[in-house]
């Protein structure tokens, strides 16, 4: 017998009947309550993208779709014992980490493992999805946005999430780290997140997102990221997947910037089985956007990251910059497209794509993909892919520096344009030595 | 100190292996400083090379003592760490290793391949400052990338920098006076000058006699096709300058054809 795609389909969505029924029942003509409908009638549509998919052609989803995922209570994912500090990459261990924390495990908020600081006024909110009611005008900001299939599940079925949102003229001085926590220890844990960043006029903030599991069983976490940001606002979102060997990760982020704004994501790519990263920026007038990625891969791990930054206004910039380094058998995927519509004259985008390959059997597929229908702009993209540079190492190892350690050297070299864009101390510190660890042992 | 005996090495190339060093010998004592020349091509940067441990090179033939170890076993580090060092004919570029924490590794490296105890950073930064001021090296030098966007005479000031940093056993200098103004070619001679004592020894690749004016080798040798075919006294450099190297190229083909 073979498994026909309406199989795997069906497996797949089983754990999640129950819900369906309940949002097919959903009266409420809210925003989201109809999304939810909407996002219903396009999983029934659709069906996950295979290899065939131009946008699916080098990230095949079998090892994710052959396995049987469950989902798991609000009860039962809070009831398990879960001790930070057991976490290599509980960053906020270190005192000097000074942030709001949020911890979702299996999908759900955990209220005593989170800690807000205190916010002054009503003007800075952070809340967690299930806690705002769907008709909450911050979600008229929004804008469905479907990458696939699993936007659609997430849409329908995500148990919870972060809300954030500040209003005009509003500093978050402190950054908000979440901790996505996957407890694999017991079951097949699949897990759905739907996250909001709104903010207003001329107001600041920082996210970072990051991506733990416990346990070996197979587990995946379906992530979207909608993130509004508002005119002089200037939002950084960091997306750090450090610590999750046993994961599957299909998570997109969409950003809307209104004129005049800055956002920057970050996403830095350390562990996992499969990631799938979708970045999509919609930029007005006079934005700018940084995209920075760093793709760290041994052994199996597979990550694609799908960029795409679409200029739709005048006179904006944008920078792209992903490295990645490959080792073992991993495979990195990154396709980055830069539209400028006809309107978005005087643009500046800059892409650029740097791959180390450590290993003969790592695979690297890299594609930029330009269209622009503008005529006065200034466009450039670059990808090189390489080995390490002999010369360079033979240098630094006639100098007495082991070849490890050389390597070493010149691989935090090259992954420290990236690391340097972070502005949080701790994180940037915890990433260099871990970077400088996984390449001092590869 | 350093012995070599019959030394092959061959390189590959896309028309097939390309034998460079055909049957060399070379004997250097503690104190003594041994002046290479030769035309164009004659082998120097590969007998550099090779002794350093640069593997793009295969022996074929041949044997290598150092202090008593057999120096082709042993890994580039290994030989950094036994005494080795090569100033290289072109430093290269190394963007985002800063010329300090390359030197701070460098040295600790080998200082722990002879089981010293490690600088701190204190009294790493103090030798570091006293040896560049030596060089008359500008202080951003050292903050910079290694290499990264130095000049020509730049980059070989901070190979002697370096070297006065590790004080090896055994300097090979390669082509470092090339492209040097006369300015600069004292400074590099002058700081080879002073690494020099009667425990060391040094080698000087070179094309031109003028480098010799200042570091004033015991030994001169010719390297011509791969051998040293003709080896002498610092009056032999002089000959050479004044009469070019078409006399070697002459006699040894005379042999070899015999
Ligand atoms: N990496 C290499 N690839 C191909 N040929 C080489 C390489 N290195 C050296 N050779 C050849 O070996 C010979 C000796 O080169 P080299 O040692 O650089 O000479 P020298 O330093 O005396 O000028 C030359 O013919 C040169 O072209
Ligand atoms: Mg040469």
């Amino acid at each position: 017998m073979t498994t026909t795609l309406d199989d795997i389909k069906s497996t797949f969505l089983a754990p999640f009947e129950e819900l369906a029924e309940k949002v097919s029942e959903i009266t409420n003509t809210d925003k989201v309550s109809q999304g939810k409908k909407a996002a219903l009638e396009a999983i029934e549509r659709n069906s996950f993208p295979t290899i065939k998919n131009e946008e699916w052609k080098f990230t095949e989803l079998k090892s994710i779709l052959s396995n049987k995922f469950e989902l798991q209570s609000k009860e039962d994912a809070l009831s398990s014992d879960i001790d930070l500090n057991e976490f290599d990459y509980f960053l906020n261990k270190n005192k000097d980490l000074n942030s709001h924390i949020l911890v979702f495990i299996n999908g759900h908020f955990s209220d005593k493992h989170s800690s807000i600081k205190e916010l002054k006024g009503n003007k800075i909110s952070i809340q967690t999805l299930s806690n705002t009611k769907t008709d909450n005008p911050i979600f008229d900001k929004f804008e469905r946005d479907s990458v696939s299939i699993f936007s659609d599940i997430n849409a329908a079925f995500a148990t919870d999430g972060y809300v954030i949102e500040l209003t005009d003229n509003q500093e978050l001085e402190l950054p908000v780290f979440v901790y996505f926590i996957n407890d694999a220890s017991q079951k097949n844990t699949l897990s759905q997140v739907r996250n909001y960043i709104s903010v207003g006029e001329n107001s600041n903030c920082t996210v970072v997102e990051n991506y733990i599991t416990k346990g070996e069983n197979p587990n995946l976490i379906n992530t979207i990221t909608s993130v509004n940001v508002g005119s002089y606002a200037n939002v950084k979102h960091l997306k750090i997947q450090a610590d999750a060997k046993s994961q599957f990760q299909i998570g997109s982020t969409h950003a809307w910037q209104a004129d005049k704004s800055s956002f920057t994501n970050t996403t830095i790519s350390l562990a996992g089985k499969l990631i799938r990263n979708d970045l999509r920026i919609i930029s007005g007038e006079y934005c700018e956007s940084f995209m920075n990625g760093l793709y760290l891969l041994n052994e199996k791990t597979h990550v694609d990251n799908h960029t795409v930054i679409d200029h739709q206004r005048p006179n904006s910039y944008s920078n792209e910059m992903y490295k990645g380094v490959l080792d073992g058998k991993s495979r990195a995927v990154f396709n980055g497209k830069i539209f400028v519509r006809q309107a978005a004259q005087k643009t500046n985008a800059f892409q650029s794509n740097k791959n180390v390959l450590l290993s003969d059997d790592a695979i690297l597929n890299t594609k930029p993909q330009l269209e622009i229908w503008a005529d006065d702009v200034k466009c450039s993209h670059g990808a090189t892919t390489g080995k390490l540079d002999e010369e360079a190492l033979f240098y630094l190892q006639a100098r007495g520096i082991p070849k490890q350690k050389a390597k070493s050297l010149l691989l935090q070299a090259f992954a420290e344009e990236v690391l340097d864009s972070i502005e949080i101390d701790v994180l940037r510190e915890f990433l260099t030595n871990e970077i400088e660890n996984r390449l001092s042992i590869s | 100190m350093l012995n070599i005996n019959g030394l092959q090495a061959s390189i590959d190339t896309d028309a097939g292996a390309k034998e460079i060093l055909k049957g060399l010998n070379l004997e250097v004592k503690a104190g003594e400083v041994h002046a290479i020349m030769g035309p164009n091509g004659s082998g120097k940067s590969t007998l550099a090379s090779v002794l350093a441990g640069r593997e793009e090179y295969e022996v074929t033939g041949g044997k290598v003592d150092f202090e008593g170890k057999d120096l082709l076993e042993l890994a580039p580090e290994e030989r950094a760490g036994e005494g080795i060092f090569l100033a290289f004919q072109y430093p290269i570029e190394i963007p985002g290793v800063s010329n300090a924490t390359f030197m701070k590794t460098a040295v600790n490296e080998i200082r722990k391949y002879n089981e010293k105890e490690e600088l701190d950073a204190v009294s790493f930064l103090k030798l570091m400052k006293s040896k560049a001021a030596e060089m008359e090296m500008d202080s951003s030098l050292l903050t910079r990338a290694l290499n990264e966007g130095f000049s020509g005479g730049e980059k070989k000031r901070n190979e002697i920098f370096q070297l006065a940093m590790l004080e090896p056993k055994l300097a090979i200098l390669d082509e470092t006076d090339s492209g040097l103004d006369i300015d600069a070619l004292k400074i590099v001679a002058n700081g080879v000058n002073r690494f020099k004592n009667k425990d060391n020894a040094v080698i000087v690749v070179t094309h031109y006699q003028r480098l010799l004016d200042y570091i004033v080798p015991d030994f001169v040798h010719v390297l011509y096709q791969g051998r040293i075919v003709k080896s002498g006294t610092k009056e032999l450099a002089l000959e050479l300058e004044a009469k070019g190297y078409d006399w070697i190229k002459e006699e040894v083909n005379s042999i070899t054809s015999k």
